[in-house]
């Protein structure tokens, strides 16, 4: 009993410490986008085409690189400043995959050190790719998820409108004046924001930290490996599900998932696209934002849009990728 | 006056949850920066490790650092903020007492705006809960005292005062099921090859490699965590990429000749026998296995995690 309790302990304090610094950032972030972006410049930024706004959202991150924990306070404050729910959305899914610094990781990730003479009987079918494939299918995929979902929830907006926002994440009626007091004010409000935005978001981080760390009490890293059974729509599901519950940080989920060497290539995949899309944390910072209506459009979309594209991708991948095999292995 | 009385309980809600905000953001910032001292600057004695390193893997650290760092600075310009506040709120209120004893009513929640309020028929519009010098727009906040969030906000902070975590990841057993391996003839017995794990799992993927190792005679140190039978243990090195959340054993089964006693779960042991591999039953997998010739206890690695 007292090794269950040290390593829940463990887990949770790690999965904190881990987010807490990039919530930080997002935090003072989206304290300077509330103080200094005007509405009216974002509104004139934002291209009158949905589709086109879309479309760009899912590509921010490459400008603003966040992990997913510090992406949910900057976002809220975005909305808050007019930009679209959509490309909102659009952002908040595709920024965490969508940027410099996890691409650069996944690449890492997946690179094989030079002389790892890999045994090809031991290779699965639609298996092992390189650090290029796995990047390119990971942004592609996410890509693909966070417009689709997007799309999904402009859909829904035309119909709910702002209802689907709580009241702190709802657009200001350009209520905002040019004169806010000078440096030393503006810098308490930023510090205010922050603070306050910092508090909102890490005690929802707990909450999801406290979960996931209940549930790897249940279910480890070896559990999922052996209950995969060499089904891949299995596989897939089980994968997914790990994303959710380990809830790591997008920066450094490749390693993880690298570390999956027995799975073929798109469990791998479907890890790496839902875990900064979805995880009990995520979860429970989107209830800081969105209505229910709308968080669990979102969690349905990108989970079955995740398992689809992951499922297509593992057959491309079964038939016309796969090398074939030299020798059997024993 | 009922006017006044309403004020004062807001304005007390308000600048209590800012009290609450910057102790608690401090405390954490606070711990942050302990984390990181009590890991680089006054490390924990030979064969300990500190509660970061156990937590996270060293390319998080500085972020932890710089984290903290970000809340105190956050938290210190907050600190002066609200003291200003306080202190400009405490001379608008006698004033606001007094100008308000006409009883008409501002429809707003704080004092602390230093704006005229002696004129009558003066209007406010503000739908919001505070009102800053000079500025006519919402934050976006939510005040108000919920003591729940502090509570939880407080969490990590007491566990670190409570010292946990102070252990890796440990385990009570590890079971390994495999399929029986051929006989492996000894190659160079005087001949001991000091071995690492990541090098043992690597070379159980690659089929040329293992038939280089197999038959020599090598030393593993790591950790002893029993298997349920007898003979048959694990010896096994925490891996983490990330956070204590994706750590996981790395292990070398071990069949030693003789029951083994007198070692606890997780000691650390250093063992010497011959490599073999064996697959691992209903998986395409190899696993490095020694057939023990001699165990003995150890000091632990200076990282408790390999990469």
């Amino acid at each position: 009993m007292e090794k269950y309790v040290e390593n829940f302990i463990l887990i949770f304090t790690s999965i904190i410490y881990e987010a807490l610094p990039f919530i930080v950032l997002g935090s003072v972030t989206a304290g300077m986008l509330e103080e200094l972006v005007p509405q009216r410049f974002v509104t004139r930024i934002i291209p009158r085409s949905r589709a086109l706004a879309i479309a760009i959202g899912g590509l921010l991150g490459l400008v603003f690189p966040m992990c997913e924990c510090g992406i949910i306070p900057v976002m809220r404050r975005l909305l808050r400043k007019g930009v679209p729910l959509s490309t909102c959305v659009c952002y908040m899914l595709a920024g965490p995959i969508i940027n410099v610094i996890v691409m650069m990781s996944t690449w890492v990730a997946f690179s094989a050190p030079p002389d790892f003479n890999k045994d090809q009987s031991l290779t699965v079918p639609g298996g092992q790719l390189g650090s290029a494939e796995m990047v390119s299918l990971r942004v592609g995929l996410g890509y693909l998820v966070a417009v689709g979902t997007s799309l999904i929830v402009e859909w829904l907006y035309k119909r709910h409108g702002n209802n689907l926002l709580l009241p702190l994440a709802q657009p200001t009626a350009g209520n905002e004046s040019d004169d806010n007091g000078g440096p030393r004010r503006r810098l308490s409000n930023i510090t205010e924001t922050a603070l306050h935005d910092f508090v909102d978001i890490t005690v929802f981080l707990i909450l999801g930290a406290f979960l996931a760390a209940l549930s790897r009490q249940f279910l480890s890293h070896s559990d999922i490996v052996d209950l995969s059974m060499k089904n891949p729509a299995v596989t897939i599901l089980l994968m997914m599900g790990l994303a959710i519950l380990l809830c790591l940080c997008s920066e450094a989920d490749a390693f993880v998932a690298a570390s999956f060497t027995g799975l073929p290539a798109a469990p791998k995949l479907a890890f790496l696209v839902l875990g900064p899309m979805m995880d009990f944390k995520l979860y429970l910072m989107y209830t800081r934002i969105f209505r229910p209506r709308l968080i669990w459009t979102i969690i349905l979309s990108v989970v079955v849009q995740v398992f689809v594209y992951s499922l297509l991708t593992h057959f491309v991948l079964q038939t016309w990728f796969t090398p074939a095999a030299d020798g059997g292995a024993g | 006056m009922a006017h006044a009385h309403h004020h004062h309980d807001d304005q007390a809600a308000y600048y209590l949850e800012q009290l609450c905000t910057i102790a608690l953001c401090g405390a954490l910032g606070g711990v942050c920066v302990l984390l990181w001292l009590h890991t680089y600057v006054w490390p924990p004695p030979e064969g300990q490790f500190s509660m970061l390193s156990l937590m996270l893997d060293p390319r998080f650290h500085t972020a932890v650092l710089f984290g903290g760092l970000g809340l105190l600075a956050l938290v210190a310009v907050r600190a002066v903020g609200v003291w200003v506040e306080s202190g400009r709120a405490v001379a608008h209120t006698h004033d606001h007492d007094h100008d308000h004893a006409h009883g008409h009513d501002h429809g707003h929640d704080h004092t602390h705006c230093d704006h005229d309020h002696g004129a009558e028929g003066h209007e406010h519009t503000h739908a919001h809960d505070q009102v800053h010098e000079g500025e006519a727009h919402d934050h976006g906040h939510e005040h108000g005292w919920n003591p729940l969030r502090y509570a939880v906000l407080l969490l990590p902070v007491a566990l670190y005062f409570l010292n946990v975590p102070s252990k890796g990841l440990s385990f009570s057993e590890i079971h390994q099921t495999l399929e029986a391996g051929k006989s492996v003839a000894v190659k160079e017995r005087d001949n001991v090859l000091d071995l690492d794990f990541k090098e043992l799992k690597s070379a159980a993927s690659s089929s040329s490699m293992r038939e280089y190792f197999e038959g020599r005679t090598g030393r593993l140190k790591g950790q002893y965590v029993p298997s349920g039978q007898e003979k048959v243990f694990s010896l096994i090195r925490l891996k983490m990429r990330c956070c204590g959340a994706d750590a996981v054993p790395a292990d070398v089964v071990i069949l030693a000749p003789q029951p083994v006693s007198g070692l606890k779960s997780m000691d650390w042991v250093e063992v010497q026998g011959v490599i073999q591999f064996n697959k691992r039953a209903n998986r395409n997998e190899f696993v490095p296995v020694l057939q023990m010739d001699k165990i003995s206890p150890t000091a632990p690695e200076p990282e408790l995690y390999m990469q």
